[in-house]
């Protein structure tokens, strides 16, 4: 019974692996946070996700201690008109990156709890479809 | 053919050539120079504007008049392509008041187009974090879209469902205006700072070779 029971979960451990819906196998780099001027109640965040398995993963959301909330946005050119549009979920083709960078694809750090200095580290938990988490420390930046 | 004839025609010959060459300098067309963005010739003139300047005067086309000032629109609680756009300015800035034409009469005016969030304090803070000699202006929602219009451009609010409530559409081009109060110049993304800062330099030394 006991074999059963453990052929039984090694089958859905499996499963759930090769679903490829775990966060572990999504790797952040470049993360980074464009220190807000004074007074500001927004900052933005960049980061490259590189997905190493063999399915395409989804982040769903975004959270950190840092901010009342985090959303993802995407800087829209239309001639020469700027406008943002939010992007709900974040999908990375499987063995591919994806880039956030200043001028496209960025988060968006929404009413900061902490003072926003060059050179601090800000942990962001990255959760998957799965409800599974992947903690990246973005680190502050002045850029001006 | 006398020689007295010939000495003649070839004295209205070179005066006339002197006289093309001259004229060409001291007034260049369009043929002469190629430069993206660069609206010549008949730039349009901006007309007069009433804005409120950060520090709480009136900011008029008479604080843009003898200088060549940049001119951007945004909002602060833009977290992207504004402090982006700022950046690039704040280092373009640097680079061209080396030229000692623009080293006292170049501004840039960073136009808030949401007056609703932008208090006078939060603007002032907000543009003098990129470089202390930047001026920020705003104004209620007639105002702005009368300067807007100046320049072709239009700007919009947006409804969003997240925490801060609404974004503001606006033109991500830096617009330049000379000393006579023309908008001479539009630089589109993306914003290379060396591109620009070539760019305006040739307009600037057209623009003083034209008068």
């Amino acid at each position: 019974m006991r074999t059963v029971l453990a052929n039984i979960v090694m089958a859905f451990t499996l499963l759930h692996c090769q679903s490829g819906y775990s966060c572990t196998a999504l790797f952040v780099t470049d993360a980074w946070i464009r220190e807000p001027p004074p007074m500001a109640k927004i900052a933005a965040g960049y980061f490259a996700i590189e997905n190493r398995s063999d399915r395409e993963l989804t982040v769903t959301a975004l959270s950190s201690n840092c901010c009342e909330r985090i959303e993802m946005h995407r800087t829209i050119l239309t001639g020469d008109r700027a406008s943002m549009s939010p992007i709900d979920e974040l999908t990375i083709p499987p063995h591919d990156t994806v880039k956030f960078s200043p001028g496209g694809s960025h988060l968006m750090l929404i009413h900061p709890r902490i003072a926003m200095g060059q050179g601090k580290l800000v942990d962001i938990e990255f959760q998957c479809v799965d409800g599974a988490v992947s903690q990246t420390s973005f680190e502050i930046v002045t850029v001006r | 053919m006398q020689p007295k004839l010939v000495f003649a025609i070839l004295i209205i010959l070179v005066a006339f050539g002197g006289g093309v060459m001259l004229a060409n300098q001291q007034n260049p067309r369009q043929s002469d120079v190629n430069i993206p963005g660069f609206l010549w010739p008949d730039p349009p003139t901006i007309d007069s504007f009433v804005l409120s300047n950060s520090d709480g005067s009136e900011f008029t086309e008479a604080q843009m008049a003898e200088h060549w000032t940049l001119v951007v629109f945004g909002f602060t609680n833009c977290p992207d392509i504004c402090p982006t756009t700022m950046a690039t300015l704040n280092q373009l800035h640097e680079k061209l008041i080396e030229d000692p034409r623009l080293s006292e009469d170049l501004q840039v005016v960073f136009v808030s187009v949401d007056p609703e969030r932008d208090s006078h304090e939060i603007l002032g803070d907000y543009v003098h974090y990129f470089d202390p000699s930047f001026v920020g202006v705003t104004g209620d929602d007639e105002s702005l879209r009368r300067f807007a219009k100046q320049f072709s451009t239009l700007f919009m609010k947006v409804d969003t469902a997240g925490v801060p409530g609404y974004s503001m559409n606006h033109s991500a081009s830096v617009l330049l205006v000379d000393p006579a109060l023309r908008f001479v110049s539009v630089f589109s993304l993306p914003h290379e700072i060396e591109d620009m800062r070539e760019r305006l330099l040739q307009i600037v030394t057209f623009i003083e070779a034209a008068g």
